[in-house]
Formats: structure tokens, sequence, C-alpha cells
């Protein structure tokens, strides 16, 4: 077993991706008719309400009003952020938001203000229970796109549904359904108010806006549940075959780590030239075994090879042993890359 | 003592000029003298600054010569040719030079006319460069982009083709725009010819100039 270092941090852009693979796990949307059709929906929302609203706000409402209404808004939802970064083990994130939390709730005049960026520089630590669910392991499911609230999916959902309970604005709503839904509309006019101009741009820049946002959203959020715990780590195993190792090139392990491999998932390459129902018995072996999940497969001519995911919070040595489990299934020839 | 120190230095400045000279024709040696790729971008952003904050050029009769000033830097930076490959990634084989050279043509403007449309609303807007990662003939210089007090990531991707850092790739929020049109085009290709993307992509583009002359 060798040690493999990749220079640089990341994630060097899909260079396989010209040489045509096919992705296995492309986004999951059955339901495209529906979402196209509330994709509309929300479309027409923007440009027929939203923004005349928020158009006509901003003509009464200072720029600098505008923004201390939205950290408003935003410090409300601090303990979203703090439960939520202890759920995922992130205790300095928890407590850069409790701080927050604190600084801006005082000095900052109920959070109308934001010192504890400016003065602390402390930044806002985005975390949500979808992403929480994410980091476990929980698979996106199929994508969704609600109406006035826009793109989602399954995981996303009902990480939204869970954080409500620790959103203030839930409360008002079930004392006073009229006030609560009021102050959600308000914060969303306000917070258009500052972006507008941004979703004409987008659409004007996109071929297939339906396509565009849902794979925005999917790239989002595959972003932010990989975001900033600072490992990485990857496995990249090879198989024997005919007496000679089999593996793959640097490139590809690199493309596949850009698209792939994230700070809280370990990445398992596995190459081979069995044909691919027999591999993806395997995958599936592997599958019930260790709960790792498929992510794509690459064909190339007599040469295929597999990329899997060893589910996320796992440790380093966690990943070795996995490893050597997959070794005894016969991948013989196997690397750890850092 | 001082000014012959002076002198030889100054003397020496000429050599290594003439060196440097010698090393960008060198061929392969050339890379020595590439800029870093962070310096680099910090450079473009800069011109393009520059640009939007002169007054004189931010007034509407001159909108159409502040567009053709910063559509020209972007240029001499964006590989255009490179990422209408990777846009197209398992498409781009199969088509002729001519259609390669056409989409290479219609998604270069595509991008530029909405980059422009993002610059008529310049809104004292501020970028800060934060770190690069280099590798080979590629690298990733990280900035920030500030507005209204919040920060947006942007993430460029380079590669250096024989003696400049081109861009091939930004991701915005870690969002690729390659990989987002990437998926945009398998979807209209898996049910289109390659003909109708074009004519997609050109009615996009005539929409965009149609809107850009409302303005």
């Amino acid at each position: 077993m060798s040690s493999m270092v990749f220079a640089g941090v990341t994630s060097f852009d899909d260079d396989a991706a010209l040489d045509g693979e096919v992705a296995a796990v492309a986004i999951s949307d059955p339901l495209e008719p529906i979402n196209r059709a509330f994709f509309q929906f929300n479309d027409k929302l923007y440009f027929w309400v939203v923004k005349p609203v928020a158009q006509g706000y901003s003509y009464f409402l200072a720029e600098d009003v505008r923004i201390c209404v939205r950290d408003f808004f935003h410090n409300l939802l601090a303990p979203v952020r703090i439960v939520n970064s202890l759920l995922q083990g992130k205790v300095k994130s928890s407590g850069i938001e409790t701080a927050r939390f604190l600084i801006n709730s005082t000095v900052g005049i109920a959070g109308l203000a934001d010192p504890a960026r400016r003065e602390f520089g402390l930044a806002i630590q985005d975390e949500d229970l979808g992403q929480t669910l994410g980091v476990y392991g929980v698979g996106e499911g199929i994508y969704l796109c609600w109406p006035f609230f826009g793109p989602s999916n399954v995981r996303d959902t009902v990480g939204l549904v869970g954080d409500a309970f620790l959103s203030p604005m839930t409360y008002i709503t079930s004392s006073d359904f009229g006030a609560g839904v009021g102050a959600k509309a308000g914060s969303s006019v306000n917070d258009v108010s500052l972006t507008i101009g941004d979703y004409e741009t987008f659409k004007a820049s996109a071929i297939d806006p339906y396509i565009a946002l849902r794979d925005a959203y999917f790239q989002y959020r595959r972003k932010e549940i990989r975001d900033d715990s600072g490992v990485k780590e990857s496995l990249y195993l090879s198989r024997v075959e005919n007496g000679a190792v089999q593996e793959s090139g640097g490139a590809e392990v690199e493309a596949l780590q850009g698209q792939e491999a994230s700070a809280d998932s370990f990445f398992v390459q596995i190459g081979t030239t069995v044909d691919i129902e027999v591999a993806m018995n395997m995958q599936e072996q592997l599958r019930m075994l260790h709960r790792v999940s498929l992510v794509k497969v690459y064909d190339r001519g007599a040469y295929k090879y597999y990329g899997v995911r060893v589910p996320a919070g796992k440790i380093f040595e966690t990943a070795k042993k996995e490893e050597q489990k997959l070794c005894a299934l016969g991948f013989v020839e196997s690397r750890v890359v850092q | 003592m001082i000014r012959s120190r002076i002198l030889s230095r100054a003397m020496l400045l000429p050599v290594f000029s003439l060196l440097f000279c010698l090393l960008v024709v060198g061929g392969p040696s050339a890379k020595a003298s590439v800029a870093e790729p962070l310096d680099h971008m910090k450079k473009a952003v800069d011109e393009i600054m520059v640009i939007l904050q002169d007054e004189k050029l931010a007034q509407p009769e001159s909108r159409e010569q502040r567009r053709a000033l910063v559509t020209r830097i972007i240029e001499k930076n964006f590989d255009f040719h490179e990422m209408s490959m990777r846009t197209l990634a398992r498409h781009w084989k199969g088509r002729t030079v001519e259609e390669q050279d056409r989409f290479v043509e219609l998604f270069s403007k595509l991008l530029e006319n909405t980059y422009i449309t993002k610059i008529d609303t310049y809104a004292g807007e501020e970028v800060v460069f934060k770190k690069q990662a280099i590798k080979g003939d590629k690298a990733i210089v990280y900035s920030h982009l500030i507005r209204k007090n919040v920060e947006t990531p942007i993430d460029y991707r380079l590669k250096s083709s024989s003696d400049k850092w081109m861009v091939y790739d930004v991701v915005i929020e870690g969002v690729s725009l390659v990989r987002n049109y990437r998926t945009q085009f398998e979807s209209i290709l898996q049910k289109e010819k390659f003909p109708v993307l074009l004519e997609r992509i050109e009615e996009k583009i005539k929409q965009n100039d149609a809107a850009l002359l409302e303005q």
C-alpha cells in the first residue's frame, strides 16, 4: 500500500468528461413535468408579483435599511445554524454562530446590524438540516421544485420542515397565521429587492433555465455539504487482472476527486476489465457490506472503472479498514490518496 | 561607492530584460516567465474595475464603448475554445470542424452578452483575491465578490497555454459554469439534433441583444 499525495487543495476539473464517460448518477427527476409547471409558476410569480412589489418597496426604503432588515431576519435563524453545526460535529462553527447571535442581538440591536462580521471577523456559518442529513450520508432523493419555495429535493424538504421547528417565524405563524405568513413574505420581498436583476441575468444566460436551475441547485448543495471540514482524503483502488495491475491514471482520479470526492466522504475507485453486469453485482455486494454508494461508471471500451463513496463522517483509519475488506474481495492493489 | 552600485544595477537591468526576452522566446522554458495565476487574474479584474469605475464611461452615451472595452479584456483572458469543448464534452468529438467553430462562436457570444448586461448594472462591487492552487498546467484562483455586504466565493479555473493563463471555467458558490452548461446541452442533445442546439443558442443571443437595446 503506497501513499500518494495530490498537490494543491482540490479538485482540478473534469478532464474525463471530454472522453465521454457516462454519469451513472445524474440528478433524478421523475417528476420533471410537474416540476417544470411549478418552475413556470415561480417564474411568473417573480415577474408579475414579487419583482414589482420589491421594486415599489425599494422605492420607499433606502438600501441601507433593507440590508438591516435582511440581517434582522437572518439573525433570527441563528438557532437553526447553531443546532445543525452541533449535529454535524462542527463545534467551532456552532461557537462562531452562538457568538454571532449574542453580539448581533445586543450590540447589533436585535440583529439589525452585523458587527460580529464587521468588527470581530466572524463569518456566517451556513448550516441547515438538509446539509446535516447530507453529511450523514442521506441521499438527495428526487429533485423537487416547489411553488413559492423553489428548487429542492426530498432530503432538503425534510430538512426545511425540521428546521422550521427552530425558526421563530413558525411560532408566530402558529399563534397568528396571517402575521407569520406576512413576515415570511416580507422577508422574501426584502431579499429580492436587494438582488433584483440576478434572476434576469440567470435566465438570459441559460438555454434551458429549468435544467440550469436544477443543476445549479444540485452543485450548490453538494458544495455546502462538503464544506470546510478541511479533510481531503480518499481511497483509490485498482484490481489485478491477468497478472497485471489495472489501474487508471492520475488525471482520471483527479477528475473524479474534483467531482465527487469531498471533505466528508472517501472516494473508492475500482478498476476492472470485467463486464458491466459482473461489476454491477460487485457494486451491489460492496453496497450491502459497507454501505457505500455507487457514484459513477466510466466506460472506456475494454476497461471500465467504478467509483464508490464511503459514507461521510468516517475518519481516515476507518476508510483504511474498509479498504482492507475490499482487498479481501479481490482488489489486491490499492492506494490511499490523501 | 554608492554611486557605482546604483550604476551597476542600472546596467544589469537591460541584461535582465534581455534574459527575460530570451526566456519568453525560448520554448518550453518560457513557463518560468509566466505570471502567477493569481497575479494574472488580479491584473485582468483590475483592468475591468478601472473601466467600470470611470465616470465618463459610465454615461449612457458611452455605454457601447464601455462594453467594447470590457469585452476586449474578457476575450484576452477567457479560453472560449476550451470552454466550448468542455461544455459539449462527449458531443464535441463527433462534430465537424465547421460545427465546432460555429459552436465556439455562438457560445462565446452568449457568455459575453450575458456578462455585459451585468456590467451595465455595476454598483460598487469589490473583488478580493484569496489564494491560488497550481498543479501542472492548471490552476485555481480563489476570489470573493463583495456586494451589499454579502461575500460570494468565485473560483477561476485556469490553464496555461504557451505563454499565459487563460480561464476555462468559473465556479460561483460551488456552481461550475461549464458543468451547468454541460448539463443543459446534454439534456437538449438527448432529444434534439446538434443544429437545433445551435439554433436555440442563436435565438437566445437575439433575445438578449433585443433586451440590451431596450435599456
